[in-house]
């Protein structure tokens, strides 16, 4: 199985898009976190309509990297892995990451 | 007699030429008959891109066509001559991958690449056209920026590069795939995100403070902007030749917008989020910086 294959290569990584010169802070997700957010953005259904979109400057969403490379953006009530979009209503996804990051790293603007 | 064909559109590289001869050389000389005369067009020479087939024939001119001619985007142009062209698809078929362009075994990059050039808009106000110097007035800052980058989101935008590059390299047009922090390559880096200590760490990469540059080109180089979020990130921004500026925020995408979704005419103006500080105008000496 992919996601039991890609486990065993690399851990699962937290992220929110905020700065422009200086990198994005990341963080170490469990395994059993990002598994489990996988199985929630499977469950969530598909996004209809138009898509928000982000700013250029400033927070642009939440991340989750898989250690097979696949990305995650939740932004909002999307959430997105490349171009298959889900509604999260509840935010589900976005909160679940964001309190699984450390105390401190992600900045107050992203909040 | 032959009829030699110059596919007038790169820079670095030698053109793509091709020379006729005989029946073909017949059958491309009466498919470029002029036809309807044109408002008079300069032969376009001095910008990137698809500036036309150029002709010239060997033995003279023939019929209506002098010995040297050009066809840009369906219009023959030479001295004394601007008239559309009796075939107006002649272009796409010469340069398409059935017409005679395919002898030189190019490949499809460069016939997908000049299918594109092709398509994109005749250039107005360049080289001499009729409304050059209007356009040029509606455009003032247009002459002073030619030392600038063009803006070419595409380069920058996908792949590994866009990752790997941030405003700062995008700013200076220095692709170093390393995310570039100021000063750091000079063993400078910025101390705290103020304006003081990110212009500093700018200064030691060897980007020259300009603040009384008033959003106008400098002669040489281009033009960058630098601004902060106080204590929380720096932000770049680049004027490019047609007086606009774009940024690249980030691992994002280049763009030439703002929050607001605006053209940016001028970065002090521009709606910034919370990069609220402007810090000040910087020139970008082209080969003279260095930044990792």
């Amino acid at each position: 199985m992919g996601t039991s294959r890609s486990s065993e290569e690399g851990g699962w990584i937290g992220g929110v898009l905020v700065y422009s010169g200086r990198r994005d802070p990341t963080w170490p997700v469990p395994a059993e976190l990002g598994h489990r957010l996988e199985q929630l953005w499977e469950g969530l259904p598909p996004w209809s309509g138009r898509r928000p979109q982000p700013p250029p400057l400033g927070f642009r969403g939440w991340t989750l990297t898989a250690p097979d490379g696949r990305v995650w953006t939740a932004f909002r009530q999307l959430v997105a892995l490349a171009i298959d979009g889900r509604r999260d209503a509840e935010r589900e996804f976005e909160r679940s990451l964001i309190a699984s990051a450390p105390p401190g790293i992600v900045p107050t603007i992203a909040l | 007699m032959s009829l030699k064909v110059t596919v007038d559109v790169f820079s670095g590289r030698p053109n793509p030429v091709l020379v006729l001869e005989g029946r073909e050389e017949q059958a491309v000389l009466a498919r470029l008959r002029p036809g309807k005369r044109q408002p008079r067009l300069a032969a376009p020479q001095s910008f990137l891109g698809y500036r036309g087939l150029q002709f010239e024939l060997t033995g003279g001119r023939r019929r209506a066509l002098p010995g040297s001619f050009r066809l840009w985007h369906g219009v023959l142009i030479a001295d004394g001559l601007s008239a559309a062209v009796a075939d107006p698809g002649f272009e796409a078929w010469f340069m398409g991958t059935d017409g005679p362009l395919r002898r030189l075994g190019l490949g499809g990059a460069v016939h997908n690449l000049l299918e594109t050039e092709r398509l994109r808009p005749r250039p107005k106000g360049g080289d001499g056209d009729k409304d050059d110097r209007h356009e040029r007035r509606r455009r003032h800052e247009h002459e002073r920026c030619e030392c600038a980058p063009l803006y070419e989101p595409g380069w920058w935008n996908g792949g590994p590069r866009q990752g790997s590059n941030n405003c700062y390299n995008y700013s200076t047009n220095y692709r170093s795939d390393t995310f570039a922090q100021p000063g750091l390559a000079a063993g400078a880096e910025y101390a705290s995100l103020t304006c003081p200590d990110v212009l500093a760490g700018a200064i030691a990469d060897e980007l020259i403070n300009a603040p009384k540059a008033n959003n106008r080109c400098p002669k040489e180089g281009h033009l960058v902007a630098l601004v902060v979020a106080p204590g929380g990130d720096f932000h770049w921004y680049r004027k490019g030749r047609t007086g606009y500026w774009s940024h690249k925020p980030g691992p994002g995408q280049a763009t030439n917008r703002d929050n607001s979704g605006h053209l940016i005419t001028d970065p002090r103006t521009a709606d910034r989020g919370f990069y609220v500080d402007f810090c000040t105008f910087m020139v970008v000496m082209h080969g003279h910086i260095k930044i990792l």
